[in-house]
C-alpha cells in the first residue's frame, strides 16, 4: 500500500519514482501551468488571430527547415573544431597552444552579434564567400567550437593520470589512449554539458537572421511584419525551437542512463 | 629473467628517488623488492615497466639494454605486464574488455583469438562469472586480479607488481597472494614490490632492500632474513616484523 506522502515526493534527490507516479505529478505540474497561463491571458485582454498566419505555413516549414539544417551542419562542424582546438590546448607545440588559447578566449569574450557581423561582412566579404547559408554554418561553428572545445578539455583533464598510465603500461599508442581510453571515459562527464551547448547552437541561430539568411527567426519575423499577428508569431516560433531542442535532451537523458557506471 | 642495472639514477625536481642503483641479478624467477615507501621501489618498476626514463645509468633485462626512446618504449611495454597498487583498470571497460583491450588493440590480435585468451585467464583466475561486471561492482581482491589477468594476457616477457596488495584488506590480500604464488609455481617471471615480508620470504628467489635510492642489500631471502644480512637490511627488517 503506497503511503500519501509517497505519491508526491521522490525517496531522495536523485532517485525516481516508479512511471506512474510521475505521469500523475507531471499532470499535476502541468494543469497548474495551463491555469496559471489562462488566468493571465484572460486577464491581459488579449486577441487572438491564429487564422492571419496560418497562410503562411509553408515559411514557417521552410524557416524550421533551414534551421534544422544550419544546427545539424553546424554542430558536427562545430564539434570536429571543437576537439581540435581541445587537443591543440594540449599541444606542446607552444605557438599553437596559445593560438588555441587565444581563439577561445576571444570568441566566449565577445557577442555572438559582433562575430557575425565582422565574419559576415569583412572576413566572409574578404574571401568572396558569398552564400549565406554556408557563410551562417561557418560562423555558428566557429562560436560554437570555442565553448565546445572548453567542455572537451574539462572532459578530458578529468580523467586521471592513472588511467595514461595504464594504457602506457599495456602499450596504446597516444591516439589509441584517446580513443579507447580517454574520450570514453571523458563523454560520460561532459555529456551534460554537452547538451546544454547544442541546445545552445541551436537557439543561437536565430541571431543568423540578421544577415538575411530565411531561418526559422526570420521568417517568424516576416509573417509578423505581414499579418501584424506578432505574438502567434513568436509563439509559434518558440515551439518550433522547443521541438528541436528537447528531443536533444530526451536522447541524451537516455544516454547518460546508458553510460552510468561506478567510479 | 637476467636483470642487471648499471648506476641508475633519477630525480624528480629537487628529490632523488634513484641514486645509482646497480644490480647484477644473472638468474632469478622472482625478484622481491623490500623497503621503505618513499625508497625508490616504485620508481625502479615504473623504470622496468618502460614508463619512466632514467636520468642516467643502464638497464639490461634478459640480456638486452633498454632503450629509452619513445619508439623502443612502445614496442617495449608491450612486453611487459605492469600491475598497479590501486589496480588502474579502466572503469567503463567490463573486466573480460579490461583483458581484451591490450590484446585486441594494442596486438592487434583477432577478436575471437583474444576473446580465447581473456575466457581462459578468467577461468584459471575464478573470474569467470564476473566477466561481464564494470570495475565499480567487484570487490578490491576481484579488480587486482583482473588486473593481474590484463597484463599476463599478452604473455610478458616480465610481469612487474607494484605493490599490489597494499590498498587491500587481509582476506583480499590473501587472495592475490594466492594468485601470484600460483603464478610462481608457474615459473612465470615477475618483479614484486611489498611491505608483506612474510610473502617476499616465501616467493622470492631473490630480495633486494631498497632505500633512500640504493639497494641497501640483496640476496636469497634466507640470507636477507638471516644474521649475516647488511646492518641496513637487519634494523629494516627488524622494524618491518616487530609487530
Amino acid at each position: 500500500m503506497r503511503t500519501f506522502k509517497s505519491l508526491f515526493f521522490a525517496a531522495a534527490s536523485g532517485s525516481s519514482p516508479d512511471r506512474k507516479i510521475l505521469f500523475f505529478n507531471a499532470l499535476l505540474a502541468g494543469a497548474g501551468v495551463v491555469l496559471l497561463s489562462a488566468w493571465i491571458l484572460s486577464r491581459s485582454g488579449l486577441q487572438w488571430d491564429w487564422n492571419a498566419i496560418g497562410g503562411y505555413w509553408r515559411l514557417f516549414v521552410s524557416g524550421w527547415s533551414t534551421t534544422l539544417g544550419i544546427s545539424l551542419a553546424a554542430l558536427c562542424l562545430s564539434t570536429l573544431l571543437g576537439a581540435g582546438v581541445a587537443l591543440l590546448k594540449r599541444s606542446t607545440f607552444l605557438p599553437l597552444r596559445l593560438l588555441a588559447h587565444g581563439y577561445v578566449e576571444l570568441v566566449r569574450g565577445t557577442p555572438l552579434l559582433a562575430q557575425i557581423y565582422v565574419l559576415f561582412y569583412i572576413v566572409a566579404e574578404a574571401v568572396h564567400l558569398e552564400n549565406r547559408l554556408v557563410a551562417g554554418i561557418l560562423i555558428l561553428s566557429f562560436f560554437s567550437a570555442a565553448y565546445l572545445a572548453e567542455v572537451f578539455r574539462a572532459g578530458i583533464d578529468s580523467i586521471g593520470r592513472s588511467q595514461w598510465e595504464a594504457a602506457m603500461a599495456i602499450g596504446l599508442t597516444r591516439p589509441q589512449t584517446y580513443r579507447f581510453v580517454v574520450f570514453p571515459q571523458a563523454l560520460r562527464v561532459v555529456l551534460p554539458a554537452l547538451t546544454g551547448q547544442c541546445v545552445s547552437l541551436i537557439k543561437d541561430s536565430s541571431l543568423l537572421s540578421i544577415i538575411g539568411l530565411n531561418e526559422l527567426t526570420q521568417s517568424a519575423r516576416n509573417v509578423a511584419s505581414y499579418t501584424f499577428s506578432n505574438l502567434e508569431s513568436y509563439l509559434l516560433l518558440a515551439a518550433g525551437y522547443m521541438l528541436l531542442t528537447l528531443p536533444i535532451s530526451w536522447w541524451t537523458r537516455r544516454l547518460e542512463k546508458r553510460f552510468r557506471y561506478e567510479t | 629473467m637476467k636483470l642487471k642495472l648499471s648506476n641508475v639514477s633519477r630525480s624528480f625536481g629537487e628529490h632523488r628517488a634513484l641514486s645509482g642503483i646497480s644490480l647484477d641479478l644473472p638468474h632469478s624467477s622472482a625478484l622481491v623488492l623490500i623497503g621503505p615507501s618513499g625508497g625508490g621501489k616504485s620508481t625502479l618498476l615504473r623504470i622496468l615497466a618502460g614508463l619512466e626514463t632514467p636520468d642516467s645509468g643502464t638497464v639490461e633485462i634478459n640480456g638486452n639494454p633498454l632503450v629509452f626512446g619513445e619508439k623502443h618504449l612502445l614496442a617495449y611495454r608491450r612486453q611487459i605486464g605492469m600491475v598497479f597498487q590501486g589496480f588502474n583498470l579502466f572503469p567503463h571497460l567490463s573486466a573480460l574488455d579490461n583483458i581484451l583491450l591490450p590484446l585486441t588493440v594494442a596486438h592487434a590480435i583477432p577478436r575471437d583469438e583474444a576473446y580465447a585468451i581473456a575466457e581462459e585467464l578468467l577461468h584459471k583466475f575464478a573470474l569467470a562469472q564476473h566477466a561481464g561486471k564494470k570495475p565499480g561492482s567487484l570487490s578490491g581482491g576481484q579488480k587486482q586480479r583482473i588486473a593481474i589477468a590484463r597484463a599476463l594476457a599478452v604473455k610478458p616477457q616480465l610481469l612487474l607488481l607494484d605493490e599490489p596488495t597494499s590498498a587491500l584488506d587481509p582476506s583480499m590480500t590473501a587472495e592475490v597472494l594466492e594468485t601470484i604464488e600460483m603464478l610462481k609455481s608457474q615459473g612465470r617471471d615477475f618483479v614484486l614490490a611489498t611491505h608483506e615480508m612474510g610473502f617476499a620470504k616465501h616467493v622470492a628467489d631473490h630480495i633486494a632492500l631498497i632505500e633512500e635510492g640504493r639497494v641497501a642489500d640483496w640476496g636469497k631471502p634466507e640470507r636477507l632474513f638471516g644474521a649475516d644480512a647488511a646492518p641496513a637490511a637487519r634494523s629494516f627488517l627488524k622494524k618491518a616484523l616487530r609487530w
